[in-house]
């Protein structure tokens, strides 16, 4: 049945022309005097032209995350290059890239390419840091757990990815031959909070220090209506951080084990006129045979971890009149788990439970079909509607099977001058086969208790959009988006929730030097969900509010100045019906400002500064003192509450 | 941060949403589309092009800078398969026709104001373009939503904005407005500060998964990143191994770490039904269930184990 639904969409993907095609494959040139065509008023490109900014700068900061803003993590000078450059010459183009080089998150690039032959190399360099107030007395040495002088590792994760690459064209047989070969290799180093069990929970900051490579290969071959792709993807992690060992309470934390994945896929598309099929079936296989570790008490040194994979997607688009259009969609995902089977002992603390347990392989499918038709009713009336059905299968799950049906329409309004008008609406429903809370885990749940993950679940959600431009110089968006997501047979657990949001945004171009925007948007995500003793609700609370303006047209069009606003705040509010004293403060607010000034000095080259704040602030009532909570000790108070500076000097020149 | 250029922002807003930004229309826009691509249908097929190429056609447009500036991009370049090797400025534009006597007989045109219908300006880059990236073109939602290339990318340029590293967000968006706001939540992915791009996870060409992303599962995606996740692993979490969105909202959350809620209410909409995991936390002010890392200050191998005696997830 498959196969003969592929057949039909390949035959249809076929059948002559219907749709506009002025592809030059189709060009009618037999009229053109090629010997006439000299193209003297073509210009040839600059040998050498680019721009290059070099800026120097100052910087205010107190705490370190405000990196993840300027660039630059402690109070001191600054300096940054940006640009790029290009070289041509007989036929060879160069160009290069630089973007914040000197700064904490720079990058750099440089392709060679003639003709159908490219050659390219990039580095990236990404920081994402957290804190350094992070306070402990544990140090990982000789993969021992020890304890001493209190200091402050900083948490974060610095990233360094360097990319080679090259990708070809030829012809081959009359036929378009392409090629592509690429090679990642990102170094990830840092610390990050992680816990350990010693009888009582003890937060640690742990290294990050691992290396994934990946290699990326891919060959095409197509004719004027068909395309074909073979690909292969191989990812390789290295883990060089070991276990959490200590001396009195043994081995307390396994490292994420070394692993790889290999995906060979087939692609590839059928073009007609009137329909398009396009489809990829990948069979991939992800290996992990670390040693284990604590493996004395362990029946293996190694296990055998393997998942293979194997995803099927497919596209099929008829254009059935010059009004309708049916989109079918077929996708089906599998993981098979092959992974070997032991019976582990295990440590416990509630010796009333089992001791030895065998790890369980968890098998998952998911077949899912869509169907999507979009018609045109008249000249700027267009109504849109689709049905979807997603089957998900889990092995040795709660639920075995979820099924999940979904329908949705929409209108699209363009008829009126300066409106545009999309109102969508859509239903859904999931349910499945029987759902068994004890069947796996009876010493755990309730058989009122529903995962939401795999409960029952009805969604409504509707969405209007409206874009309005009253004048020619002015444009007012606006999104209004509603969802109810409702467990109706979930007694224990989500039992349901709400997000609704809206964005509304002003552009306005004043004057021809002038242009202004605007933004504001609001969203409030309301759930709530019970337990069998309580219940709890959760108000999450995020809006934000900004806007801008450019002006060009100062001393005689040679200063150019600007400024950025962007003010956000989160808020999430949760309330237990068994506590009487609501939980502490748990939000979060930032104020982003950025003022800028550019002066042409002449013809080629330009001085500017640029003046960057950052007021942030957040508190978690998560964090806490280390030792402030009998029987456990954490990192300390994480929170973060500062302003940060940067002041900078551009000068830029033209080549 | 992300609205670092008010102009190309107002200007990616106009050109994708409304019909004219700069007030130049063409002498044919008035005609209606039905008309013009009656035209330009017909010129296609009778071909009759200019006499001397891209010479003809800079008699009257050289003075546009915007027009000479092709020759400093790919698109201008005289060898190769670039349009400019071949039938030139007519390569992209159709054949002249009678364009040149009086310049009232269109021409393709290009950008989401042009008088071209999208699906024809599209066919004329596609049949260049059409390699392993946008082989799923035509069933993208960028497509089914009448987008033309030129919405977002320029040609008559020699860098093109949206494959800058500071132009890419801005440009998405202004149309992805819901994204815009996530991204500015307490915890996201760097895009705000351009450090990720929104092609980084999706494919804006299409692709046969869902919200068109670059990998085969929404997993594989996040995995290209953060491959210590991967696993597997010898004790796994089945909501992990199912699906990261499970727990994590990928665009922003007002909840660190892009969760969806705050432990230990997260982890309770699974457990919340024995005395253990059930119990009411808080109520005593704050406690090991609450502080530090909640659940995780014990389960910290939420993502999985690969300990012989992990399989609570503590080790």
């Amino acid at each position: 049945m498959k196969l003969t639904l592929i057949a039909l969409a390949v035959a249809c993907a076929t059948t002559p022309a219907m749709a506009v095609d002025f592809s030059l494959s189709n060009a009618n040139t037999s009229n053109i005097k090629a010997a006439q065509w000299q193209c003297k008023g073509c210009q040839t490109p600059e040998r050498l032209s680019g721009e290059l900014t070099v800026s120097v700068g100052f910087s205010q900061i107190d705490d370190i995350h405000a990196a993840n803003a300027l660039g630059q993590q402690d109070t001191g000078a600054v300096t940054a290059l940006n640009g790029w450059l290009n070289i041509n010459q007989e036929g060879w183009r160069i160009a290069s890239t630089a973007h914040n080089l000197g700064m904490r998150n720079g990058d750099a690039g440089l392709s060679i390419s003639k003709d159908n032959l490219k050659l390219y190399a990039n580095y990236e360099q990404r920081n994402y840091l957290k804190s350094d107030k992070a306070t402990t007395t544990y140090y990982f040495g000789d993969d021992q757990l020890t304890s001493g002088a209190v200091y402050s590792p900083v948490l974060g994760v610095e990233r360094n990815r360097v990319t080679l690459g090259a990708d070809a064209q030829t012809e081959w047989f009359g036929l378009d031959l392409s090629g592509d070969v690429a090679f990642h290799s990102e170094e990830k180093q840092g610390h990050k909070r992680v816990s350990v069990t010693t009888r009582r929970p003890l937060n640690l900051a742990q290294t990050i220090d691992s290396r994934t490579d990946e290699l990326l290969a891919s060959s095409s071959l197509s004719g004027s209506n068909w395309l074909t792709t073979l690909a292969y993807a191989g990812s390789f992690y290295n883990n060089h951080v070991q276990e959490v060992y200590h001396d009195t309470f043994g081995s307390l934390l396994a490292p994420d084990p070394d692993n790889e994945a290999h995906q060979v896929t087939l692609s590839g598309n059928i073009r007609g006129q009137q329909s398009v099929f396009d489809a990829s079936v990948a069979a991939g296989r992800i290996i992990q045979d670390d040693a284990l570790v604590n493996a004395q008490i362990s029946p293996i040194q190694n296990w055998d971890g393997q998942l293979n994979t194997l995803d099927i997607n497919a596209n099929y688009l008829l254009m059935a009149t010059d009004k309708l259009r049916l989109v079918f969609n077929g996708r089906y995902n599998e993981r098979d788990n092959q992974s070997s089977r032991f019976e582990f002992p295990q440590l416990d603390f509630n010796a009333k439970t089992g001791l030895a347990f065998t790890n369980v392989l968890l098998d998952t499918k998911a077949t899912k079909g869509s169907a999507k038709f979009q018609y045109r009713l008249a000249s700027g009336y267009r109504l849109d509607a689709g049905y979807q059905f997603d089957r998900n299968e889990r092995s040795f799950s709660d639920r075995e099977t979820t099924d999940e049906q979904q329908l949705w329409a929409k209108l699209k309004v363009s008829q009126w001058a300066g409106w545009k008008v999309e109102l969508k609406g859509g239903l859904s429903q999931r349910d499945g086969s029987h759902y068994q809370a004890n069947r796996l885990t009876s010493t755990e749940t309730n058989p009122l208790l529903r995962m939401f993950y795999l409960a029952d679940r009805d969604r409504v959600e509707t969405e209007l959009k409206l874009f309005h431009q009253p004048w020619s110089s002015v444009a007012v968006t606006m999104n209004l988006k509603y969802a109810k997501d409702d467990y109706d047979h979930t007694k224990i657990g989500l039992t349901d929730d709400q997000d609704y949001s809206y964005q509304l945004g002003l552009d306005y171009l004043a004057t021809k030097h002038l242009s202004l925007y605007s933004f504001v948007s609001q969203q409030w995500i309301d759930a709530n969900q019970s337990s069998n003793q309580w219940q709890a609700t959760i108000h999450d609370k995020f809006v934000s509010a900004g806007g801008g303006f450019e002006y060009s047209g100062l001393l005689q069009n040679t200063l150019s100045l600007g400024g950025d606003y962007t003010f956000s705040n989160s808020r999430s509010d949760a309330n237990v019906s068994a506590v009487t004293t609501p939980d502490d403060d748990d939000y979060q607010f930032s104020h982003s400002l950025s003022l800028y000034a550019k002066y042409r000095l002449s013809e080629r080259s330009q001085l500017g500064i640029n003046y960057q704040y950052e007021r942030y602030y957040d508190t978690d009532y998560a964090n806490v003192a280390v030792d402030a909570i009998n029987g456990l000790l954490t990192l300390g108070e994480l929170d973060h509450n500062y302003n940060a500076h940067q002041l900078m000097l551009n000068y830029s020149i033209s080549l | 941060m992300l609205t670092c250029n008010a102009k190309l922002s107002i200007a990616t807003m106009m050109a994708f949403c409304f019909i004219s930004f700069s007030g130049q229309t063409s002498p044919w826009s008035d005609r209606g589309q039905e008309a013009v691509m009656q035209t330009l249908t017909k010129k296609f097929e009778e071909g009759h092009y200019s006499p001397k190429g891209a010479d003809t056609c800079l008699m009257c447009h050289k003075k546009n800078a915007k027009v000479m500036e092709i020759f400093q991009g790919v698109h201008g370049a005289k060898t190769g398969k670039s349009p400019m090797a071949g039938l030139q400025c007519e390569a992209c534009h159709g054949p002249l026709g009678n364009h040149n006597r009086g310049g009232k007989e269109p021409m393709i045109d290009f950008g989401a104001n042009a008088s071209a219908t999208a699906e024809a300006q599209n066919s004329v880059c596609l049949s260049c373009h059409q390699d392993t990236q946008r082989q799923s073109w035509h069933a993208s939602v960028h497509n089914l939503e009448g987008m033309s290339c030129a919405s977002c990318h320029q040609i008559h340029t020699a860098k093109d904005p949206i494959l800058q590293p500071n132009g890419q967000n801005t440009v998405c968006t202004n149309c992805h407005t819901q994204q815009k706001m996530e991204i500015n939540e307490r915890s996201s992915h760097p895009l705000k500060s351009n450090e990720m791009q929104c092609s980084d996870c999706h494919n804006p060409h299409g692709s046969q998964t869902e919200a068109a992303l670059n990998k085969k599962t929404l997993n594989d995606t996040c995995y290209s990143c953060h491959a210590e996740k991967r696993g597997p692993k010898l004790w796994e979490h089945a909501p992990v191994t199912d699906s990261c969105d499970n727990c994590h909202s990928p665009h922003g959350s007002v909840n660190n770490s892009l969760l969806k809620a705050r432990a230990p209410l997260l982890c309770q909409q699974c457990h919340a039904s024995n005395v253990h995991s059930s119990r009411p936390y808080g109520a005593n002010g704050d406690s090991a269930f609450t502080a530090g890392g909640s659940c995780l200050n014990c389960h910290s191998q939420i993502h999985g184990s690969n300990h012989p005696q992990g399989k609570a997830l503590q080790r």
